[in-house]
């Protein structure tokens, strides 16, 4: 069992293979023999952020470790996500990006994978000011540079 | 904020940042609770999630985008903006995969120039269609100069002639020499293009045209690109082969998809490719032509094992081909074009064959065929002797078998294959008339089909429960009695699901009523490309049952 103390000093018993699906835990649990004993604290992740983390690494806890071979991975640019995992990311905003940014800080790749695959899901096929409705995104451009990057982008139009 | 309010909420924001900045961690929660404008100070994007993440998570989102999507993407805000154009990554696949290539306008190439600059000139991926109708030689020749420059690896090129509708033979011969210029052009600085490992040439109408193809590449170009995938479609390939200049090129590829009905390859030439790619070759679509010249094989019999071929679709003409193809009315069964060729293909999973296999197809796929899974059989009753029933016995893992010219094999060779294939696994057993350019509209017989099915199964009644083979499907436009009909929904689950049309009679109602109900299987047909434009540089697809 390893334990995990989260930002807001709530602790989590959690076994070890279920921790060790984030490379930043597992690293540190491999190096530091006495981590087992004290809370590991991860001042970056809210408690309900983690529990959702938790809940992923628990569902692949017996998982394959993932290629590390990085240049033929980034060619497969697929969005598809498995079944479990499309129902599991299917959350709020708020939720979904905390979900990505613990994923990236634990250093768990396919969560990470999961998070990107789903925002670009959403971005998909949608115009400039749709997306950024989507978002509650300013747009913060002044005219002249709108006008600029669209004559920048013409070529896109074009066919 | 005005100036009646409590002295601490009249500072500027600046000022306010200077404070916080001495704060700790544990303090600064606490200040964020205190007001909104202090939150808003402290956690600028506090009510946007989506502006919270560090600038590389968002490249990996974008990596998923091809450039069209990327230019709407970079114009949400400039933080996006920034991201996108910091990195040149993102700007290297120019594949537009979820859309039509990029089409070459006389105004230039904007598009790729584009990419080129924007990737920081390693442009990786590119799809263009280039049709005459919008360009000219000029602007293809600067598109080549840039396409040399590009460092491109993975290219899909789409050629269209110009459309004229009239009947001047003038122009039209006008038109197609600048058409096979044009190929030519682009051909020539593709062999310029050294890191280059997966080509797709595709070009329409060339098989119409009475030109050879093509007049200008007699002066060699220097080849510098190994190829792992190659596609040609509708060249005269024929040519290149002879120039040399496809098989300095594919030396040790994976995939070779050669496609032209009207102009195939000859047997020599594809002998020469499974020769030079013997221990490479996964997958492979070749239309060869059978000549009956073979003073160039010699007179040794030659034996080439093919160690990775996993799929294999082979069509088979031969010369002098009849006029109309399609009703394959020569009788002769020549010795055909490997008959001193063996091919050992051990581990074939999927086979497709058309015209008249090779005699010693059989010994290259049906004397040891323990690992076919799948097989397309598209040949005729003239041919069938090439293909002997009894070997069919020796399929231990055949999953799918398609028999797509029904209507022209004898009843009595398609029930000794049947009768052969007892013990095989099969999951998908499929039948269809797909003689003539309206196959699929046409009515044909299959009756007769189903008498067969039914015979079997009484032979075999005592030794099995349930149906022989897993699911019947009965493609295009089949006349089944009542009889049968209702003897197939009784032994095959299913069986009307699949088959929109005789649903559709039975039951008398339309199409849009049986939305939802009905179910389409997906198969293999001579038109199936081995490769996506994405596949191309991925691992190749293999056999897919769905």
């Amino acid at each position: 069992m390893v334990q995990l103390s989260t930002s807001d000093n709530e602790i989590f018993n959690v076994d070890r293979d279920v921790a060790e699906r984030s490379v930043l835990l597992k690293t540190m649990l491999d190096d530091l023999p006495e981590a087992e004993e004290n809370p590991i604290p991860l001042s970056n992740v809210s408690s309900n952020v983690l529990k959702k983390v938790l809940e992923y690494c628990a569902h692949h806890r017996g998982d394959p470790a993932p290629p590390t071979d990085e240049s033929e991975e980034s060619r497969k640019r697929t969005t598809d996500i498995g079944d479990w995992d499309s129902k599991f990311i299917n959350v709020d905003q708020e939720m979904l990006f905390e979900i990505i940014l613990a994923a990236n800080y634990l250093d768990i790749k396919p969560l990470l994978d999961v998070g990107c695959k789903t925002v670009a899901n959403m971005i998909k096929g949608k115009t400039p000011e749709e997306i950024r409705k989507l978002f509650n995104i300013q747009n913060d451009f002044t005219q002249e540079e709108e006008e600029q990057i669209k004559k920048e982008n013409e070529w896109a139009e074009d066919r | 904020m005005s100036k009646d309010v409590t002295p601490i909420f009249r500072l500027e924001e600046w000022e306010y940042r200077r404070i916080f900045s001495y704060l700790e961690p544990a303090q600064l929660a606490k200040a964020e609770m205190v007001c909104k404008d202090w939150l808003k100070i402290l956690r600028p994007n506090w009510n946007v999630p989506a502006l919270r993440l560090p600038l590389e998570l968002y490249g990996q989102i974008f990596s998923y985008f091809d450039p069209t999507e990327l230019t709407k993407v970079e114009s949400v805000c400039k933080k996006w903006y920034n991201v996108s154009r910091s990195m040149p990554k993102l700007w290297e696949d120019g594949l537009f995969e979820s859309d039509k290539p990029a089409i070459l306008t006389k105004k230039g190439n904007k598009k790729v120039a584009c990419l080129v600059k924007r990737s920081g000139g390693k442009l990786t991926d590119l799809a263009i269609q280039i049709n005459l109708t919008y360009c000219d030689l000029n602007s293809i020749r600067k598109f080549c100069i840039l396409l040399e420059r590009s460092g491109v690896q993975n290219l899909w090129i789409e050629f269209v002639p110009k459309d004229y509708e009239g009947d001047n033979l003038e122009i039209l011969r006008a038109e197609t020499e600048r058409y096979l210029r044009a190929i030519g052009f682009v051909l020539k600085s593709v062999c310029k293009c050294s890191k280059l490992r997966s080509l797709h040439i595709e070009a329409a109408g060339i098989g119409s045209l009475l030109e050879s193809f093509p007049s200008n590449m007699k002066d060699q170009p220097i080849v510098s690109c190994k190829l792992e995938r190659l596609t040609l479609i509708g060249l005269d390939t024929e040519n290149l082969f002879q120039d040399n200049l496809i098989v300095s090129m594919i030396d040790g590829a994976k995939v070779i998809e050669i496609q032209n009905k009207h102009r195939p390859i000859s047997a020599k030439s594809a002998l020469r490719i499974f020769e030079l790619t013997r221990d490479t070759l996964q997958e492979c679509h070749l239309d060869v032509e059978e000549s009956e010249n073979k003073s160039w094989l010699g007179s040794n019999h030659k034996l080439i094992t093919l160690s990775q071929l996993s799929r294999l679709h082979l069509s088979n003409f031969i010369l002098p081909r009849e006029v109309d193809e399609e009703e394959e009315r020569d009788e002769r069964i020549t010795t055909g074009l490997f008959s001193n060729v063996t091919l050992i293909i051990p581990r074939l999973l999927e086979l497709y064959v058309e015209g008249r296999p090779p005699q010693t197809f059989q010994s290259a796929a049906l004397t040891e065929p323990e690992n076919l899974e799948c097989f397309t059989m598209n040949i005729v009753q003239a041919s069938s002797a090439l293909v002997d029933p009894s070997r069919f016995s020796a399929c231990k893992k055949l999953r799918r078998l398609v028999i797509q010219r029904f209507g022209q094999l004898q009843s009595t060779y398609v029930y000794a294959i049947l009768a052969n294939l007892c013990d095989s696994p099969i999951q998908e057993l499929i039948v269809e008339n797909n003689a003539g350019k309206y196959a699929g509209h046409i009515e044909y017989d299959a009756d007769d089909f189903v008498n067969m099915l039914r015979i079997i199964g009484m032979q075999h009644s005592n030794k099995r429960t349930k149906p022989i083979f897993g699911q019947i499907f009965l493609q295009g436009r089949p006349k089944v009695s009542k009889q049968n009909l209702n003897w197939l929904i009784a032994n095959y689950a299913d069986f009307l699901t699949y088959h929109p049309y005789l649903w559709q009679k039975m039951s008398r109602c339309s199409m849009k009523d049986l939305e939802g109900y009905v179910r389409t299987i997906k198969y293999f047909s001579r038109h199936t490309p081995l490769l996506s434009r994405r596949a191309h540089l991925g691992e190749p697809i293999g056999v897919q049952y769905s």
